[in-house]
């Protein structure tokens, strides 16, 4: 019962941020003329009619676009809350439509690459302060190279490591093509006569579900590389994170008083593990945001018709009702994102109360 | 009076020293031995402190190696103009061109691999060895500006809301969360569309133009994903600052609040964020990079490692049956960006560890 209220409580302070947040996005397109911010409001492409009087200044006039801002932003703001999302003038459709269509592939990344991440960089982290801590600062040869890899992964730029996966694995060895699934599937899938129904748009999921495991198969081999760059840079700096917070936990006074209870180290972990998901947990905001600039260059860089690359088309075609939408949409999801933080951090540490 | 400053910040405020002077690879801690007689008694414990600092740099070969490289850097970008000398009266961080030409229209040739004139090859006719020596000066000058207006945002931002405290803290900090909230690489994308190439400023009588350049932008923007984390670290730091007994004692002889501010709380409450602003660099440079790779940067022919990667990879996929045949192009730029940032990292990571306190016994 408490949870519940704490949750209600903590969304309500979520609206104000959400009002700011939206503010500054649409502020950002003040920069436009009116004549292209009308695309922020319509919802058919009826401002395109060849034949017949231009319709653009009667919108300009309905949507109070020569008006002062704040006017504009509430006009704005009760369209968008009527699920009237604008459209896009580079894909020719209304801008929901097309994030719809976009967003599930970048679910599935992130379903991969999430889990992976998290256990991994986890436990790595984990493992590496525990051999620092028995061996002094600079720790064991395990410390040691977890340290290496994790300063390489953390430095390399993702988009260099995918320009290297890109080339090793499609050019030279030929096992793997840029996009989502092999030309010849993915013209079956795309096809309308061929029956493939989608049911989530997550293609290894309506794979089984449509009874074609090779669809499935064909999917998680091309989701290999991407996931490994996802992974690579997010795994990093986890592991560095639990590393140094975990270090930290380890000379703490509390540890010397379990190993004095006579605690075999296995259980003094154990205190100090849970300790030092506080720290994560305090900076999974950094790792959302890592994930998703992740997100837009694999998607960017292996084709994939996922929202990075939806951003990076937006942006490159002045698509600026996509970029709004997308805001939106991200600012949101990361609200909700640190509201389940905040919850885990209620269950983690005892002494604070939801 | 005693002056009584909180350990770590005293401990933090050995960046300075080290980076500036070069102490770890120079290895002055030597003389510092019969130096430290000669002063007084108030600096012995700081003497001390950069000698377990001086002690531990050395110890870890890692720190020194991203020390060399970041040095190394700090060399080409001074020298740029020696190592590859720019042509007179051209704008030094355009590549020079060298393909064929009709009238001032440029017809960008494929590729040529490595040759006398161009070590590193051209890429679309544009040398790469150009582009990567003042690239190294393009990852500075989009670098520094960014951290120097995102501490300043953040520093004037975060000192008013620790020093007003009520209404206004609250605010600036709502706003800070706002910032926080909006995921940075989406904000940096937005504003470098948003932002516009000419701004026309109208202050009633002052009248005036400012032409911002695609670097400009990219450089505005980032600034503005990066200064609430300075904001927020600044704003707690004073909050900490203001309780100290040396405020009270200032206060208590009478000094204005604004001599409270500047003298007191202000250089007490600095190190952190400017330790933060030192080792977010790299993050920075990846962070233009990341943004420039994906078509946000300056146009081709820019001394600009990423934009060399981001237009080699449109020829990466034309020659399937040789895959390494444009690889030149690609791989150069991206070992400048990787051993800039991976320099940077290492010498961040090692002074994190040698600088905290609270490590110190393990």
């Amino acid at each position: 019962m408490r949870l519940i209220s704490y949750i209600v409580r903590r969304l309500l302070f979520a609206i104000p941020t959400l009002l700011g947040l939206s503010l500054i996005i649409f502020y950002t397109t003040m920069f436009f003329p009116p004549r292209q911010r009308v695309r922020l409001f319509i919802s058919e492409s009826q401002y395109q009619n060849p034949r017949g009087p231009d319709p653009v200044p009667a919108l300009i006039e309905k949507y109070h676009l020569n008006d002062p801002f704040l006017i504009q932003y509430t006009t704005w703001l009760r369209e968008v809350l009527r699920g009237n999302f604008g459209y896009s003038h580079s894909y020719n459709k209304p801008a929901v439509n097309i994030i719809l269509r976009f967003f599930p592939a970048t679910l599935e990344l992130i379903i991969f690459a999430a889990p992976i991440t998290i256990f991994g960089g986890y436990t790595l982290g984990v493992l590496s302060a525990k051999r620092a801590h028995r061996k002094g600062l600079h720790g064991d040869i395990v410390d040691y190279v977890t340290r290496t890899i994790t300063t390489i992964g953390y430095s390399l730029p993702s988009f260099v490591l995918g320009l290297l996966l890109l080339v090793i694995f499609y050019l030279v060895l030929g096992w793997i093509q840029p996009g989502r699934l092999s030309i010849e599937l993915q013209t079956f899938v795309s096809s309308p006569t061929s029956g493939w129904v989608s049911y989530t748009g997550l293609l290894t999921i309506d794979g089984l579900l449509n009874g074609r495991p090779d669809i499935t198969l064909d999917a998680l081999r091309h989701l290999v590389l991407p996931v490994i760059i996802l992974v690579t840079q997010n795994l990093a700096i986890l592991t560095r994170i639990t590393r140094s917070s975990m270090v930290g936990e380890l000379v703490k006074p509390y540890m010397v008083t379990a190993k004095a209870k006579g605690l075999d180290e296995e259980n003094v972990i154990r205190h100090a593990k849970k300790n030092s998901l506080i720290s994560v947990l305090t900076v999974s905001g950094v790792l959302f945001a890592t994930m998703l600039t992740g997100v837009v260059v694999t998607e960017y860089v292996f084709l994939i018709s996922g929202i990075g690359s939806l951003v990076v088309h937006a942006a490159s075609n002045l698509d600026f009702v996509l970029l709004v939408d997308v805001s939106l949409l991200f600012c949101v999801v990361f609200m909700l994102f640190s509201l389940i933080v905040d919850i885990a951090y209620a269950y983690i540490d005892p002494r604070i109360k939801p | 009076m005693a002056f009584h400053f909180p350990y770590e910040v005293k401990a933090l405020s050995f960046v300075w020293p080290i980076v500036f002077l070069g102490g770890g690879p120079l290895g002055f801690g030597s003389w510092l031995g019969d130096f430290k007689n000669e002063i007084g008694f108030r600096l012995r414990p700081t003497l001390m402190e950069f000698q377990v600092v001086m002690r531990r740099v050395r110890g870890d070969p890692l720190s020194l190696v991203g020390a060399m490289i970041v040095l190394f850097f700090m060399m080409v970008g001074l020298l740029a103009p020696l190592l590859a000398p720019p042509s007179h009266g051209v704008d030094p961080y355009i590549c020079p061109y060298d393909g064929p030409m009709i009238g001032e229209l440029k017809i960008y040739p494929p590729p040529s691999p490595p040759s006398p004139e161009h070590p590193f090859g051209t890429l679309q006719g544009f040398d790469i060895y150009y582009g990567c020596i003042w690239g190294t000066r393009t990852a500075f000058r989009v670098g520094i500006p960014v951290i120097f207006i995102a501490l300043a945002l953040g520093l004037l931002i975060g000192c008013t809301a620790g020093y007003g405290r009520g209404l206004v803290d609250e605010l600036l900090m709502r706003l800070a969360d706002i910032f926080f909230a909006f995921p940075g690489i989406l904000l940096a994308i937005v504003l470098v569309v948003a932002l516009p190439s000419e701004w026309q400023i109208n202050l009633g009588p002052i009248r005036f133009a400012v032409t911002l350049s695609q670097l400009d932008k990219l450089v505005l923007a980032l600034a503005l994903v990066g200064w609430p984390s300075y904001a927020r670290v600044i704003r707690s730091e004073m909050l900490r600052v203001k309780q100290e007994d040396y405020v009270e004692a200032a206060k208590a002889i009478g000094c204005s609040g604004f001599r409270v501010l500047v003298q007191h709380i202000l250089p007490n409450s600095m190190y952190p964020i400017l330790t933060m602003a030192f080792l977010n660099f790299g993050k920075t440079v990846l962070f233009a990079a990341t943004l420039s790779f994906l078509g946000f940067g300056p146009e081709i022919g820019y001394a600009d490692w990423a934009t060399i990667i981001s237009h080699s990879r449109n020829w990466i996929v034309t020659a399937p049956q040789d895959p390494f045949r444009f690889s030149f192009t690609w791989i150069t730029p991206s070992m400048f960006t990787f051993a800039l940032i991976l320099g940077w990292s290492l010498l961040g990571d090692a002074l994190r560890d040698i600088l905290d306190p609270t490590l110190r016994r393990i």
